[in-house]
């Protein structure tokens, strides 16, 4: 995708969000509405001004393309993973869920190979980590960590 | 192919792990229900609805040093701050009612809030344990002001509507609904400004960027001799501020503060809610934690989770009514 | 006074006093370090250590706590590029292409002896000049904060690189985000769409670490190399840095301390706030601004130097008013309280011997952390060691438990999670996250100072009067008029003067 292309998007979605904020200041009470009014109208005009840009200048201010060369496969990987990771620690709780987090997203993004030694290592980092973690939190911070049925 | 099947293996073992350990909590649970006599036998956590080192923070911390020695277990402060208290207010709400989860509530915010936006509580949603605060609200001026008694202040605003200026902290908060009181009951009409927290409406005072505040006792005692107060909304003379005149004596029926009290959500078993206002009674009497709240500058006042709920009722009949009339309740 | 003085300088050298300080510094270096984990959360979780010590010491601790805490953001800034602490942002703009070019161990020394003289200028104020300092932060009224948000928001266009109107965009956009949740004046909820856990608003931490932390793991994931970068220890690191700031810096850290301390002063703006305008003035008044944001030492220098300059600052509205200036101020407050000392003009007069205990050591505390970020430096710099799939994974793990641990609320969790998913797209596509997170951290500010500038213009009947006739404001106006204008001049001189070299 072009960069050109890609502003379009961008400009559109977030004039799209400025159209639905702005309905919703509509409801606000006087003279609170002023200040959350200004800062859509700016935002939206912005949104505008980068479409115009867009649309007119020469092809040689906006080029490249931006997202050549992604490596889709382990960016999704790693977004899937988090997204599972957090469902997981709302269910069964910090400690455990983030140890096979580790081992798991750690081992997806390496170079996959398979073999006890490879495990037991990543299960060793597993371990330190939330070891660590635990004293920091746990003991000596006191900080609450996520809940959930297990640990 | 190894792979595929070793990565299986791998989820396969994590999910029966999972099960297991999950049927061993749930089964200890079970037992647990059934032989454990005891309450609390084990830490007893409380939700403080608003941030480290605000004045529900200090206080909860004077009652951690006596909880202890109380309870046989330790108090852990969980802090849920957001949205003038209501994130809170509405984890307390919804939190387990096996008495090991309680929380600081304060008081009007949990009357206000629902009042003026839709929220996933009331006061119906907790079983209060007792009260141990009542900051009373007052109205001051700089030491340097023209105005030196309630009466110059209130004469100014109705000679100049809305010109006068009241520092106020947040809407729909303690001092929102004092100056509300005080301005429908004297028929004057001042601009509220609402200060993000206390420590902002004391410097917009000192800074004489305010002609007057909407505080509360606990706010003002630190430098007493910056200001003149010139009222304050109890029944007697306070305690910690003899010198100051009661609204009452003003000619003025108001009586109005922040309290802060503690609660456990509603459906607590009554067993276990009795022990909790046993405990906090007694530390709420202990002599040593008198003492250290009269340190801290916080008006200490007792008052018993049933009569606190009773008292609620009232509020909330008299702050609908006084909405309705500025036209502030939520219409939605 | 002065017999207090000589009681405080020797207080804060006593043997214990500097035992529980040191550990208290390798603590807050460590919390700050860690994103998430700030250096309010870290001072509140000391206050209740300090119910048994005398109250000398437990302040002493609770300050070692906090000067660690904001050096600390420095450390994950520039060698991950995720701020430990919303003070640290500008940290990471030229701090990690240092890093990516082999001189971590410059960037980071550099780090910590702008973050003592910052922290030692700051306490010299706090020191000498704590009550005409307090006087002028009672002289900010919400006019004042309101054109303070907007000066502040014209460093955004400084801060963008390629497209202006991104930046400006993003900036906005910051804005618009930090308006979600209650509104401040009506006390209605606005802009949270039905959706019941956005009422607590988008809060800075967890869009912060969302915007750097998670961004820089996907970007880390995508770049896919094995290391985040070459490192190799430099012997004559030392030597270097301190030759270069004597000769160079002198200047930048004077000029980004000021402005650290009188920015700290005002009850409502703080490190971040005074971290981007000193960054903005380095670069300013820089003879080649050009480096900056590619790696300019001066750049981490302002930052780090006028962040830790706020740490004693913020400190003197409550030392002389009682007025707690920061979050940080508002736990010190509490400890002071629990332990019967009244803040306030009388801490001075009552308890001299307590106060200046404090101060001094603070300056004390200030040296240590030269020795112990010194020692801490070399272990977090083993960070480069480590393949870079490792540190993408633990990052994440760190991630998740800080933005949650800030309010103790898992939605915090999403929000960082989703901003972290967008900070990785937008930057792809030209979105600096740095004008972004100036905007949250303005927002509020803005909103506050321009409202209640409202209120207070419907009350006097002169908008005028309320928002432009008032010395400070009317300074304000000046510099936002200035902070426009001079690139613009700048920039015409410039091509001026390629159209005379080319004719």
């Amino acid at each position: 995708m072009s960069m050109r292309k890609i502003n379009y998007i961008i400009s559109t979605l977030i004039l799209a969000l400025c159209y639905f904020f702005w309905n919703d200041a509509a409801g606000i009470r006087p003279p609170a509405h002023i200040y959350p009014q200004t800062v859509i109208a700016v935002t939206a005009f912005l949104a505008f001004a980068l479409l115009i840009q867009s649309i007119f200048f020469p092809k040689a201010l906006i080029q490249g393309k931006p997202f050549e060369g992604t490596k889709y496969s382990r960016v999704i990987t790693s977004i899937i993973a988090t997204i599972v990771y957090y469902f997981v620690l709302k269910a069964i709780g910090f400690y455990v869920s983030s140890f096979f987090f580790i081992i798991i997203l750690t081992w997806l993004l390496g170079d996959r190979r398979v073999g006890l030694k490879i495990f037991a290592k990543l299960g060793i980092l597993g371990i330190v980590v939330m070891g660590l973690v635990y004293a920091a939190f746990k003991i000596f911070l006191k900080v609450p960590t996520p809940p959930g049925i297990l640990f | 192919m190894n792979k595929k099947l070793i990565a299986v293996l791998l989820i396969i073992g994590f999910l029966l792990t999972l099960g297991l350990t999950g049927c061993q909590k749930a089964e200890e649970k079970q037992d647990g229900g059934k032989t454990e006599e005891k309450y609390p036998s084990q830490d007893i956590t409380v939700i403080i609805p608003f941030t480290a080192g605000g004045a529900s923070d200090v206080q909860a911390r004077i009652v951690e040093k006596y909880f202890k020695e109380e309870f046989g277990v330790n108090m852990i402060i969980t802090y849920k701050e957001g949205a003038g208290g209501e994130v809170g207010f509405t984890e307390l709400a919804k939190s387990k009612t096996d008495g090991y989860v309680i929380g600081g509530l304060n008081v009007p915010h949990i009357i206000l809030q629902p009042l003026a936006r839709e929220t996933e509580f009331n006061i119906d949603s907790f079983a209060y344990i007792g009260q141990m605060v009542n900051d009373p609200q007052l109205v001051a001026v700089l030491k340097d002001s023209k105005y030196n008694t309630l009466q110059e202040l209130i004469d100014d605003a109705k000679a100049n509507p809305g010109r006068i200026t009241l520092g106020n902290v947040g809407t729909f908060s303690g001092h929102h609904i004092a100056s509300l009181n005080f301005m429908n009951l004297t028929g004057t009409e001042f601009t509220l400004i609402p200060y993000k927290g206390s420590a902002d409406q004391i410097v917009a005072l000192q800074g004489g960027h305010v002609n007057a505040i909407m505080g509360n006792l606990n706010d003002v005692m630190r430098d007493m001799d910056k200001y003149k107060i010139l009222g304050i909304t109890t029944d007697e003379r306070h305690y910690l501020a003899p010198e100051v005149p009661t609204f009452k004596e003003l000619g003025l029926d108001m009586t109005q503060g922040i309290t802060r009290l503690f609660a456990a959500p509603k459906d607590i078993d009554p067993a276990r809610l009795a022990r909790l206002k046993e405990g906090f009674e007694k530390i709420a009497k202990n002599p040593e934690y008198l003492k250290d709240m009269e340190k801290i500058g916080q008006p200490e006042e007792w008052k018993d989770g049933e009569k606190v709920y009773a008292d609620l009722k009232k509020e909330v009949e008299t702050a609908t009514k006084l909405l309705e009339e500025y036209d502030l309740l939520d219409k939605k | 006074m002065l017999a207090d003085f000589f009681i405080g300088f020797q207080n804060a050298l006593h043997p214990m006093n500097i035992l529980i300080m040191s550990l208290a510094l390798a603590g807050g270096i460590a919390i700050g370090t860690l994103p998430g984990l700030s250096a309010t959360m870290g001072v509140a979780l000391l206050v209740p250590l300090t119910f048994g010590m005398d109250p000398a010491t437990g302040l002493l601790m609770l300050g070692a706590m906090y000067t660690g805490a904001i050096y600390g953001g420095a450390n994950s800034a520039i060698l991950i590029n995720t701020p430990g602490t919303p003070s640290a942002v500008c940290t990471t703009f030229d701090g990690y292409p240092l890093t990516k070019q082999g001189k971590a161990d410059e960037a980071l020394f550099t780090a910590l002896v702008s973050s003592v003289i910052g922290g030692i200028i700051g306490t010299i104020f706090l020191l000498v000049a704590t009550q005409p300092l307090a006087l002028v932060s009672l002289k900010f009224g919400s006019p004042e904060y309101f054109w303070m948000a907007i000066f502040g928001l014209t460093i955004i266009s400084s801060l963008s690189e390629g497209n202006m109107i991104k930046g400006l965009l993003g900036g906005v956009l910051g804005l618009l985000l930090a308006t979600i949740g209650i509104d401040p004046v009506t006390g209605h909820s606005r802009f949270i769409f039905d959706y019941r856990p956005l009422i607590g608003g988008i809060t800075l931490i967890p869009a912060m670490i969302g915007f750097f932390s998670f961004a820089q793991v996907l970007t880390l994931v995508d770049e896919n190399q094995k290391y985040l970068a070459e490192y190799s220890p430099n012997k004559g690191v030392i030597g270097k840095v301190f030759g270069h700031m004597l000769k160079f810096s002198k200047k930048n850290l004077l000029r980004s301390s000021l402005i650290g301390t009188f920015v700290g002063i005002l009850p409502g703006a703080g490190g971040n706030v005074a971290s981007f305008v000193a960054y903005n003035e380095a670069k300013r008044w820089s003879k080649n601004p050009e480096t900056f944001g590619k790696g300019e030492i001066e750049g981490v220098v302002a930052s780090e130097s006028s962040n830790n300059a706020t740490v004693s600052s913020s400190l003197i509205p409550l030392l002389s008013l009682g007025i707690p200036g920061s979050p940080v101020a508002a736990v010190l407050l509490g400890g002071l309280l629990i332990h019967g000392l009244q803040p306030g003009a009388k801490l001075f007069i009552q308890t001299g011997d307590i106060a200046y205990t404090f101060i001094i050591g603070l300056i004390v505390a200030n040296l240590l952390m030269l020795f112990i970020g010194f020692l801490g430096m070399r272990l977090f710099a083993q960070v480069l060691n480590v393949p870079s799939h490792y540190i993408a994974t633990i990052v994440i793990v760190l991630s998740v438990i800080g933005s949650y641990a800030i309010r103790n609320n898992l939605f915090d969790i999403v929000i960082m999670i989703v901003c972290g998913i967008v900070g990785f797209i937008t930057l792809k596509v030209g979105f600096e996250p740095g004008p972004l997170v100036l905007g949250l951290i303005l927002g509020t500010l803005a909103e506050e100072g321009f409202s209640l500038s409202l209120l207070m213009a419907k009350a006097s009947g002169s908008m005028f009067g309320t928002f432009v006739a008032r010395p400070i404001s009317a300074f304000l106006i000046f510099m936002c008029i200035m902070a426009i204008v001079s690139p613009i001049y700048v920039r015409v001189k410039k091509s001026r003067k390629n159209k005379l070299e080319n004719a």
